[in-house]
C-alpha cells in the first residue's frame, strides 16, 4: 500500500479471513454513513380534509396522495489498502481487499489494475479474484439500503424502506452479507419484506451505537489482488494500482496502490576436497577459520577448492557446501548430484549437516528413503534445513524429491573416496 | 284545481325546505409532485417544474394540493392535514395557500401552531427547564385552515420538502 483515495488515512491490516477484515475494518473506517433515504424506497404523501357545511355539520373527510420513488444515488465506494507484501517468482500473492458501498442502494462497482513494473521484473500477472479465490471476476455489485426507524444501540432489528420487490433480500442485502451500519461492520441474519412498506433486517450482533433515520446501511464485501511475479534479482518491486468505479459517480474513482517484493532464488553449490590420509594444502580454505569434524575420518580437517593432490591408495574427503543466499526465496526439491570422480570409489556413507554443526551418518544404501544416497556412480544429497513436512528424520531435505532451503539457509554433504591404486 | 292560500304556502315552504335539505357542499382534492430541473437553451439556464414520480435524495420535492367545492353550498371549517413525510424534511416558510391559515405540529399531529409558536422544552444544564424553538427539521404536519370555500369555489396549497 502506498498512497489512497478517497477514504481515511490509516492501514487495513492484512487479514486472511473475512471476519478479520471486518474487525480491523471497523478500526479504520470513520461513521462515513451520512444520511439518505434508501433507493427505491417509495415515499407516500396523504393529505386528509375535514370540513363542515354551513350549518356546522361535519362532512365526510376524503384524502388524497402521492407516491414518489427514490432513485439511485450512486457514490464512491470505500476501499481498504492491505500492507504491501513480498512473493516469490513464480509464486503467486493474493492481496485480500475490503469495499464498502456508500451509495443509497445496490451499486456495481468495476475493478480495474495496471502494474509498474521496476528494475528486473520481468513481467507479472494479475486478475482479481471472488472472496473464496474461486473464479476471475471483473468487478462487484454490492447492496444498500437506509434506515427507516431509528433504533438504538444493541438493537439487532433494523427497519429500512422496502425496495418494491417481494424476495428474501433488501436493496441487494440478504441474510449472510456484512453490512457496515452505525459505525461498525455487522453481518446479517435474515431480512423479511413487511406489510407496511418496509423490510426488516435483523443483524447477528447488536448495533454498536444508534442508529438514526437515514443513516446509510452499506454492505460490504472482500475481494483478492492475485498478482504473479517474475523476476530476475532477488529483491526487486513492483506496484500495481488497483480502482473500484461504478463509472457513473463524478470525481477520482478510489484506488490503492501495493508495492510487491520479490524474492529469487540464489542457490551456490561450492564443493571442496582434503587429503584425508597426507594432508595438502591448498587454496580457498573450508572453512575459512577452524577445522571441520564431519564424523567420517578423525576430524580437524580443512578443505580446499584447489590445488589438493593425492596419491593412488590414498582417501580423498569431499564437502560440497550448498547455500541460498540471505534474503532469497525458499528454494525448494533441491537435489544435489554429484558423481563420483574418474579413478576413485566410494569408500564411506555419507555425512549430512543441515546447518546445525551436528552430522548425521547417512549410509548410501540407494532408494532406502534416506536423505543421501548413492547408485555406486553418483553421490546424490537431498539438500534442505529441515523445515518441510517430511524432513524431521535427519533434519535435512526430503527423500527422493529433494529438499529445501529456506533464505540464509546452508546444507553441507561430505564423503569419502581412495584413489584407484 | 286551484290551492287555496295557506295550502299555496305551504308548498312553498316543504319546496324551499327540501331545497335547503339538498344542498351539501362537496369538497374534491388532488395532489402532485413535482421536482424542479433545470434546462439548458442556447447557453441559458431555465428551472422548470415536472411532475416527480421518482426523485433522488437531497432534492426537494413540491407537493401542491388543489381543493374545490364543486357542491351547491359553501364548506366551511375546511381543514387540511398534510403529514410530511418520513423521508423528507419541510423546506422553510415553503408552505404557501391563499386564504388559509397555515399551521404546523412537531408532536405527530396532536397540536398545531404557527411557527412562531412552536416550541419545546428541554432540561437545561442546571436542571431546569429550557424552551426551544422547533426548527423546520422537527415538523411533522401542515396544516391548512379555510373558513370557508363557497360554491364553485377553489384553491391551492403547496409545500416543499427535502428528501433526505
Amino acid at each position: 500500500m502506498k498512497k489512497q483515495s478517497n477514504r481515511p488515512s490509516g492501514l487495513l491490516k492484512k487479514a486472511t479471513g473475512v471476519a478479520a477484515g471486518f474487525i480491523l475494518l471497523a478500526t479504520l473506517l470513520p461513521g462515513t454513513a451520512a444520511a439518505t433515504t434508501a433507493a427505491n424506497a417509495v415515499i407516500t404523501n396523504t393529505a386528509t380534509v375535514n370540513y363542515d357545511d354551513t350549518g356546522g355539520n361535519p362532512q365526510t373527510a376524503l384524502t388524497a396522495s402521492v407516491d414518489v420513488t427514490v432513485n439511485l444515488v450512486t457514490a464512491h465506494p470505500t476501499l481498504s489498502a492491505p500492507v504491501d507484501a513480498t512473493t516469490s517468482s513464480g509464486v503467486f500473492l493474493n492481496y485480500t481487499y475490503t469495499i464498502i458501498n456508500n451509495s443509497n442502494g445496490p451499486d456495481t462497482y468495476n475493478l480495474t489494475s495496471a502494474a509498474v513494473l521496476g528494475a528486473n521484473v520481468t513481467s507479472q500477472t494479475a486478475v482479481f479474484r471472488d472472496p473464496s479465490d474461486s473464479i476471475d471476476i471483473t468487478g462487484v455489485t454490492i447492496g444498500a439500503t437506509s434506515v427507516a426507524v431509528a433504533a438504538l444501540a444493541g438493537a439487532t432489528v433494523i427497519t429500512v424502506p422496502n425496495d418494491g420487490v417481494s424476495d428474501a433480500s433488501v436493496n441487494g442485502i440478504a441474510a449472510g452479507d456484512a453490512v457496515f451500519i452505525a459505525g461498525t461492520v455487522d453481518v446479517v441474519a435474515s431480512v423479511v419484506d413487511n406489510a407496511t412498506g418496509t423490510s426488516t433486517i435483523t443483524l447477528t450482533t447488536g448495533l454498536a451505537a444508534n442508529a438514526s433515520v437515514g443513516d446509510q446501511i452499506g454492505g460490504l464485501t472482500t475481494f483478492i489482488l492475485k498478482t504473479t511475479p517474475i523476476a530476475t534479482v532477488n529483491g526487486s518491486t513492483y506496484d500495481i494500482t488497483i480502482t473500484a468505479n461504478d463509472g457513473a459517480t463524478a470525481g477520482a474513482a478510489p484506488i490503492d496502490v501495493t508495492t510487491t517484493t520479490v524474492l529469487v532464488i540464489s542457490l551456490t553449490v561450492t564443493k571442496y576436497v582434503a587429503n584425508v590420509t597426507a594432508a595438502v594444502v591448498g587454496g580457498t580454505p573450508f572453512p575459512a577459520v577452524g577445522t571441520l569434524n564431519t564424523g567420517l575420518g578423525a576430524g580437524g580437517i580443512v578443505y580446499y577448492a584447489t590445488g589438493v593432490t593425492g596419491n593412488p591408495g590414498e582417501v580423498l574427503e569431499y564437502v560440497i557446501v550448498i547455500s541460498n543466499g540471505a534474503g532469497a526465496a525458499t528454494a525448494s526439491d533441491i537435489v544435489i548430484s554429484d558423481p563420483i570422480p574418474n579413478f576413485t570409489s566410494l569408500t564411506s556413507n555419507i555425512a549430512l549437516d543441515p546447518g546445525t554443526t551436528v552430522w548425521s551418518d547417512v549410509a548410501i544404501t540407494p532408494d532406502n528413503g534416506d536423505f543421501a544416497e548413492s547408485d555406486g556412480t553418483s553421490v546424490f544429497i537431498y539438500a534442505g534445513d529441515g523445515t518441510a513436512a517430511g524432513e524431521g528424520v535427519d533434519n535435512v531435505g526430503a527423500p527422493g524429491t529433494g529438499g529445501r532451503l529456506a533464505a540464509g539457509a546452508t546444507t553441507i554433504g561430505a564423503f569419502q573416496v581412495t584413489i584407484t591404486p | 284545481m286551484f290551492l287555496k292560500r295557506p295550502q299555496y304556502l305551504t308548498l312553498l315552504v316543504l319546496v324551499f325546505l327540501s331545497a335547503t335539505a339538498w344542498a351539501k357542499p362537496k369538497v374534491e382534492l388532488t395532489m402532485t409532485s413535482e421536482k424542479e430541473v433545470v434546462e439548458k437553451n442556447n447557453g441559458v439556464e431555465t428551472v422548470k417544474r415536472v411532475p416527480a414520480t421518482d426523485i433522488e435524495s437531497g432534492q426537494v420535492l413540491i407537493y401542491t394540493m388543489k381543493y374545490s367545492n364543486t357542491g351547491d353550498e359553501a364548506a366551511t371549517n375546511v381543514v387540511v392535514d398534510n403529514p410530511i413525510p418520513k423521508e423528507t424534511v419541510y423546506e422553510l416558510d415553503s408552505a404557501k395557500g391563499a386564504g388559509s391559515e397555515i399551521k404546523f405540529s412537531i408532536n405527530g399531529g396532536k397540536n398545531y401552531k404557527q411557527p412562531s409558536l412552536l416550541t419545546y422544552e428541554i432540561k437545561g444544564p442546571d436542571g431546569k427547564p429550557v424552551r426551544k424553538k422547533a426548527s423546520p427539521e422537527q415538523y411533522t404536519h401542515v396544516r391548512w385552515i379555510i373558513a370557508t370555500v363557497p360554491p364553485g369555489g377553489s384553491g391551492e396549497l403547496s409545500y416543499r420538502v427535502r428528501v433526505k
